[in-house]
């Protein structure tokens, strides 16, 4: 959590968000502006922002001190002014994929749809791409956890289709 | 990339609509369990296959109902547009709308020519009469012997028209292959390569089976062919008395080579017209 260092005059405003399962979380304004689903909310609304609570219906409580951190850190970096090198960007985005299960992460590319950030929806995908790539479809299916609700013909004409794309010819 | 936006901003809208009556959302609202990879939403589902490439996506649309209905619908799924330039050393460019571009590294590219495009795979051959199929995807290549009558008029033709700033055209009237086409058929995955030049009035294939350059000529037939296309394996053509036939290669006997029209009632081409038939 960042300190509230009141840099210059005005304290920073704080938004009160809920999380899905009832929790709440404080977070500085520019941040919570990151997302926006919740500055909608407050759109012709300003002074609401003291007293109303943000409910986040599609957000569980158990990702929200990721995603917070990830747009803290990310909007810390677009505001730098020489731009931070790309290594930094770049450890920072797996260190907060590391020790994430597909579950996880297929939660909080929900939850970052909800909220309607793009940086962070874009990043996320991407990641779940990646987890795909180069995969056979077996495995996605083992590794996503998705029932293959194929029936057998179905899936034999489906595998013949646009076969020309996968290596070979006569591959069974 | 990102063609999504509006779908997330229909979304958000949607949920704001929800959010006035929230005390109830909350109540009913299912934290897990209800969630699969399965069922990600079309906007989520867009935006995760827009970071696969082309084999990448159609892999992807393997995988379960949703997927494949999903990309069903997709841009993605739209015509392959190939983009090969003059200069091309060893690459092509696929588009697909114009939206996604995918740049393809192909051997033996350059220099060469690209004579065809069928079935998924480019008809390449080079000065020497050379041909070869390449699948621009997977990089998969068939090789066909060297051609039985490589056209030394043909060559210099061709020589000419680099040469000419409108020689392509040129080229392609007096020279150029009405059709190329290349298939795979049957079980054992047996595959024919067909030419069809209507400026020798001949057709000129290779198959599998016999691995040889055969030729058909037409050129003292009663009726020319003026275009061919393969299915299942036979070969049918256009005529330019307006039939539709079958044309028998052949396998062993070359006296059984030849056109066998089909009869279809009312057939017309081009208004009733006779399809062209000069080279």
């Amino acid at each position: 959590m960042a300190s509230s260092s009141s840099s210059s005059s005005t304290q920073v405003k704080k938004i009160t968000l809920k999380a899905a399962d009832g929790k709440h979380f404080e977070v500085e304004e520019p941040v919570a502006m990151e997302m926006e689903t919740v500055k909608s909310f407050f759109v012709g609304n300003e002074d609401a922002m003291k007293d109303m609570v943000v409910p986040l219906l599609n957000v569980s409580s158990e990702h929200m001190p990721a995603i917070l951190d990830f747009y803290r850190n990310h909007s810390e970096f677009r505001k730098r002014t020489p731009p931070p090198p790309a290594e930094e960007v770049k450890a920072f985005n797996e260190a907060f994929l590391e020790n994430k299960s597909d579950e996880q992460l297929m939660e909080m590319i929900m939850a970052a749809n909800f909220l309607n950030t793009k940086e962070l929806l874009n990043f996320l995908t991407e990641a779940a791409a990646n987890r795909i790539k180069n995969k056979s479809v077996e495995y996605v299916r083992a590794f996503f956890g998705i029932e293959n609700d194929f029936t057998p013909e179905e899936e034999a004409r489906i595998r013949a289709e646009n076969e020309w794309a996968f290596d070979g010819l006569d591959e069974d | 990339m990102m063609n999504s936006g509006t779908l997330t901003v229909r979304e958000k809208n949607k949920k704001f609509k929800g959010a006035g009556g929230r005390k109830k959302r909350t109540k009913n609202y299912v934290c897990n369990d209800s969630r699969s990879w399965a069922d990600l939403s079309v906007d989520l589902l867009d935006i995760i296959s827009n970071h696969l490439n082309l084999t990448e996506f159609l892999s992807f649309s393997k995988v379960c109902r949703n997927w494949i209905l999903f990309s069903l619908t997709s841009p993605q799924r739209r015509s392959l547009v190939f983009c090969i330039s003059t200069k091309a050393k060893k690459s092509c460019y696929l588009y697909i709308s114009t939206e996604f571009r995918y740049k393809t590294k192909l051997p033996n590219f350059a220099g060469n020519f690209c004579i065809g495009f069928s079935n998924g795979y480019l008809i390449m051959e080079d000065r020497l009469g050379n041909v070869w199929v390449i699948n621009p995807i997977t990089a998969h290549q068939i090789q066909f012997p060297p051609m039985a009558k490589p056209c030394i008029a043909a060559r210099q033709l061709r020589n000419a028209a680099s040469k000419s700033p409108k020689g392509g055209n040129a080229l392609r009237r007096l020279w150029g292959w009405r059709r190329s086409c290349f298939a795979t058929f049957g079980p054992r995955g047996d595959f024919l390569v067909i030419f069809l030049s209507l400026y020798h009035r001949d057709v000129m294939f290779c198959s599998s089976k016999d691995n040889n350059w055969k030729v058909y000529s037409f050129a003292y037939q009663s009726r020319n062919i003026v275009d061919i296309v393969v299915y299942n394996g036979r070969v049918f053509v256009a005529t330019d008395d307006c039939r539709l036939g079958a044309l028998n290669l052949g396998s062993s006997n070359d006296s059984q080579t030849g056109v066998l029209i089909l009869e279809y009632s009312n057939l017309k081409f081009l208004n009733g017209k006779t399809p062209l038939t000069r080279a």
